[in-house]
């Protein structure tokens, strides 16, 4: 079943064009990925999945309903990580979750959630002081407590070293175990094969292609998803280009 | 406990843990005071050319009710709008705008705080001044205390505007600051109302710190309500207020 849908999004801010045409669905349990190079229109795809902008067009629904019919209850569903969030440098870790705790009507158990983002050691340190992974860990357990359906993870692992990616990937690989579905978006390839159930590639703000890691590699016949991923790229550019017959 | 009573305890938490705001807000109108009282000569001498409605007073009685002006103004014009910025500056509005309550509820946490801290720097301010400058009480407490609240009101008011629209922590208190440095001038700290030129004095009257001190003044001493500057106090809070949350940039 589909959790969400999004069928010919387009949202612009002015004379730039954000997100032209993008379509695809989440299934409910998956690990959906949203990849695509820089300015591609990842991030405002989700802002609108997310409620945060309103689209110009084309639809979202969320659970079978527009995101704009829940109001603010959208948001018991949705978790939401954004790529740029920080909170107060002297906010500690434990006082951070309880504060966003309050914020919802059912919450999930503090400590619990601590200790499950890895953060127990930590929960007495001052934002300020956390390691790059151990704030990913921390503005994951925040889009957590809400008790969420949907988890949308913006950009997740974006400066870690490579030990903080593979701990935080194991972190969503549970998290997906528990029976969340989760949207990440992303521009690293190793991580959308080792992560995503499908992923989506997004590029120039129009969806070139949705589908699972594995047969974007085969059907372009490569070794890597690298390669297959670049060529998906040269594909929509070259078929963008061409005008209907 | 609900979203606003933990935000409010969290912003409270915060309050403590950054010295730069405590001393601001608690400690900053009272050093100016005992500057005055102690390290300005001549303080302590009986007020003269003020007019007959500030005889018998001394030039110091006539930094207290300042002092009282400059604690609102201090904690309206940097804590509140730095602490604001700063939020739009990290992402805060945006991902509190994420959850279930919205963002709107960190906006009255903090000026709970700081209207709470602002009290906090006064009370010290007049403790302080009983204490050390063998101040008296005012007689009219009561009037005191609700032009106190309309002041305050006023200058959180001033500060929502900058609040409202600076992008960073630093352009907030850059702007405080300045608003802050300017406005003391108005409201006497260098040269109480009643000993200004008249034509300051004038002037003075339609800024919003000087209508606050010179209303301030007249209650705490017991003088005739100067109405104009009352009305000043009023007109600035709705101004200031409906621009700032007309203004409010929330990204």
């Amino acid at each position: 079943m589909s959790i969400i849908e999004v069928s010919n999004l387009r949202k612009t801010y002015g004379s730039t064009v954000a997100v032209a045409d993008v379509t695809f669905t989440v299934d409910e349990g998956e690990i959906f990925g949203i990849l695509g190079p820089n300015g591609a229109g990842k991030s405002t795809t989700v802002e609108c999945i997310t409620g945060c902008e309103p689209p110009d067009s084309g639809q979202i629904r969320i659970m079978g309903r527009d995101p704009r019919e829940y109001g603010r209850h959208l948001y018991e569903l949705i978790g939401y990580q954004l790529q740029t969030s920080a909170l107060p440098p002297t906010l500690r870790v434990q006082e951070a979750v309880t504060m966003f705790a309050a914020l919802y009507p059912a919450p999930r158990d503090i400590n619990e959630l601590i200790d499950a983002v890895g953060l127990t050691d930590q929960r007495r340190k001052p934002f300020g002081k956390l390691s790059g992974g151990q704030k990913q860990r921390l503005s994951i357990a925040l889009a957590l407590i809400g008790n969420p359906r949907i988890a949308v993870l913006d950009e997740l692992t974006t400066g870690l070293d490579p030990e903080g990616r593979r701990d935080t990937w194991g972190l969503i690989r549970e998290i997906r175990d528990s029976g969340v579905t989760i949207v990440l978006v992303t521009h690293f390839l190793d991580e959308a094969h080792r992560l995503c159930d499908r992923i989506s590639v997004i590029d120039h703000g129009r969806t070139a292609i949705t589908t699972t890691p594995d047969a974007l590699i085969r059907a372009a016949g490569g070794v890597t998803l690298e390669d297959a991923y670049l060529h998906a790229l040269d594909i929509h550019r070259g078929s963008g280009k061409e005008q209907p017959a | 406990m609900t979203a606003l009573a933990t935000l409010t305890r969290t912003e409270a938490t915060l309050f403590t843990r950054n010295p730069t705001n405590v001393f601001m807000a608690l400690l900053f109108p009272t050093v100016l005071l005992l500057l005055q009282g102690f390290v300005i000569p001549g303080t302590d001498a009986p007020v003269e050319g003020g007019g007959p409605e500030f005889a018998g007073l001394r030039v110091i009685d006539l930094f207290i009710p300042i002092a009282l002006t400059v604690a609102m103004a201090t904690v309206s014009l940097t804590n509140f709008p730095s602490a604001i910025g700063g939020y739009r500056e990290n992402g805060v509005l945006r991902r509190l705008g994420a959850t279930p309550v919205g963002a709107h509820r960190i906006l009255l946490a903090q000026l709970a705080i700081s209207a709470a801290t602002l009290t906090a720097g006064a009370a010290v301010a007049v403790t302080t001044a009983i204490v050390a400058l063998d101040a008296s009480v005012p007689r009219n407490l009561g009037l005191v205390a609700l032009v106190f609240v309309l002041g305050a009101a006023t200058l959180l008011s001033l500060g929502a505007v900058v609040a409202a629209r600076a992008r960073s922590a630093q352009t907030a208190n850059g702007l405080g600051t300045l608003l802050l440095i300017g406005s003391m001038f108005t409201a006497g700290v260098w040269t109480p109302g009643p000993l200004m030129p008249e034509l300051f004095r004038n002037i003075s009257a339609f800024t919003p710190l000087g209508a606050t001190s010179q209303v301030l003044t007249a209650a705490w001493y017991d003088r005739p309500t100067p109405w104009i500057q009352l009305a000043v106090m009023v007109a600035y809070t709705v101004v200031f207020a409906t621009v700032a949350a007309r203004t409010f940039r929330w990204k």
